[in-house]
């Protein structure tokens, strides 16, 4: 009796530690504060904060939809972060606010360029739906920046200072038109017991 | 053997740690001339104690273009307050016009009053709410 409820106590405890892992569908609204490492939270403050600046810049509130291009986003931090994915998403929600166009030829020119050579030199493409060489809109101003960080750590406290800073350049003039930074502070307390 | 007030206060106790996080809501109906209407709507008492609306500013950004809002929040308590806010915007019709709308972590010292700003998205929008919450991280999901 005494081996058959030890068993039954050992059955459960082992089917205890084979069990997966708790797995759960959240917002991607939601703050995340995982980790004082860059994170989507960091992302979609920066995101909000340029994509309110620049939307009420005179330049995309005229109402004449100027067209626009991101150069890069410089990392200086001291970890890895996909700064593309920052101005995706600064570029999606400009976009969708119908109030600027964004040019795709520093991204994806090279595909243009031989998707043109095929249309109008392969004799493959019917000559009336063939698009011509020779229309590209030019931009009218692009988007570049940077990221930095100051990270310090003492006994169990961690503190993270993010800045990003992101500018509008004209392109004809070469004068910086808009420029905005967005300040992050993050801080960590490490548990007295654990790791 | 446990008094039976006892577990009175422990159901209290069970049902304020259960509190959900149900946000704070200003619905704003904008004017031609700026703001038109406000609306509060109150879901956390404990959380309106601490931070309460204040003062709505709208005002177009171009002839006909768009507008920006602001709204000051107040810290009514002596310390420091953690909560999250969000806009949102909609058209006429009541849909949702797309932007940033995340929540975002911000952080008033006591008795601070400062204005939370947010553009519209586009030239159809007409009313907007602002969301107030306490800190509510996806660390905190799932417990």
């Amino acid at each position: 009796m005494a081996i058959a409820a030890s068993s039954a106590v050992a059955v459960v405890l082992l089917s205890a530690c084979a069990t997966a892992p708790n797995v759960s569908y959240g917002s991607p609204e939601q703050v995340e504060t995982v980790t004082t490492e860059f994170g989507s939270t960091d992302l979609q403050m920066i995101a909000e904060k340029m994509v309110n600046s620049l939307l009420a810049t005179p330049i995309l509130s005229s109402g004449k939809r100027p067209v626009l291009y991101v150069h890069r986003v410089k990392n200086r931090t001291d970890e890895h972060i996909d700064t593309k994915s920052i101005t995706d998403k600064i570029r999606v929600t400009l976009l969708k606010s119908g109030r600027v166009r964004f040019s795709a030829v520093n991204e994806v020119n090279d595909e243009m360029i031989k998707q043109l050579e095929y249309q109008t030199s392969s004799g493959m493409v019917d000559p009336n739906t063939a698009k011509s060489i020779g229309y590209q809109v030019g931009a009218d101003y692009f988007l570049y920046g940077e990221i930095a960080s100051i990270k310090k750590e003492a006994g169990r406290v961690e503190d993270v200072y993010f800045k990003f800073t992101m500018n509008l350049v004209n392109i004809e003039t070469g004068l910086i038109e808009w420029a905005d930074e967005k300040e992050i502070r993050k801080q960590a307390k490490r548990p007295l017991m654990g790791r | 053997m446990l008094n039976p007030k006892r577990y009175v206060w422990l159901i209290l106790l069970f049902l304020v740690g259960c509190a959900g996080t149900a946000p704070n809501i200003l619905h704003v109906q904008a004017g031609p001339g700026g703001l038109s209407s406000k609306t509060e709507e109150i879901n956390d008492s404990s959380l309106s104690r601490k931070l309460t609306f204040g003062e709505v500013s709208i005002r177009p950004l171009q002839l006909g273009s768009s507008m920006e809002a602001q709204v000051i929040i107040q810290n009514t308590t002596k310390r420091d307050v953690i909560f999250e806010y969000r806009f949102m915007w909609y058209d006429a019709s009541g849909f949702e016009l797309s932007a940033v709308t995340s929540w975002i972590p911000a952080y008033l010292t006591g008795k601070e009053a400062r204005g939370f700003k947010s553009t519209a998205p586009g030239p159809n929008a007409t009313n907007f709410k602002i969301m107030v919450r306490r800190p509510h991280s996806i660390t905190d999901t799932g417990s």
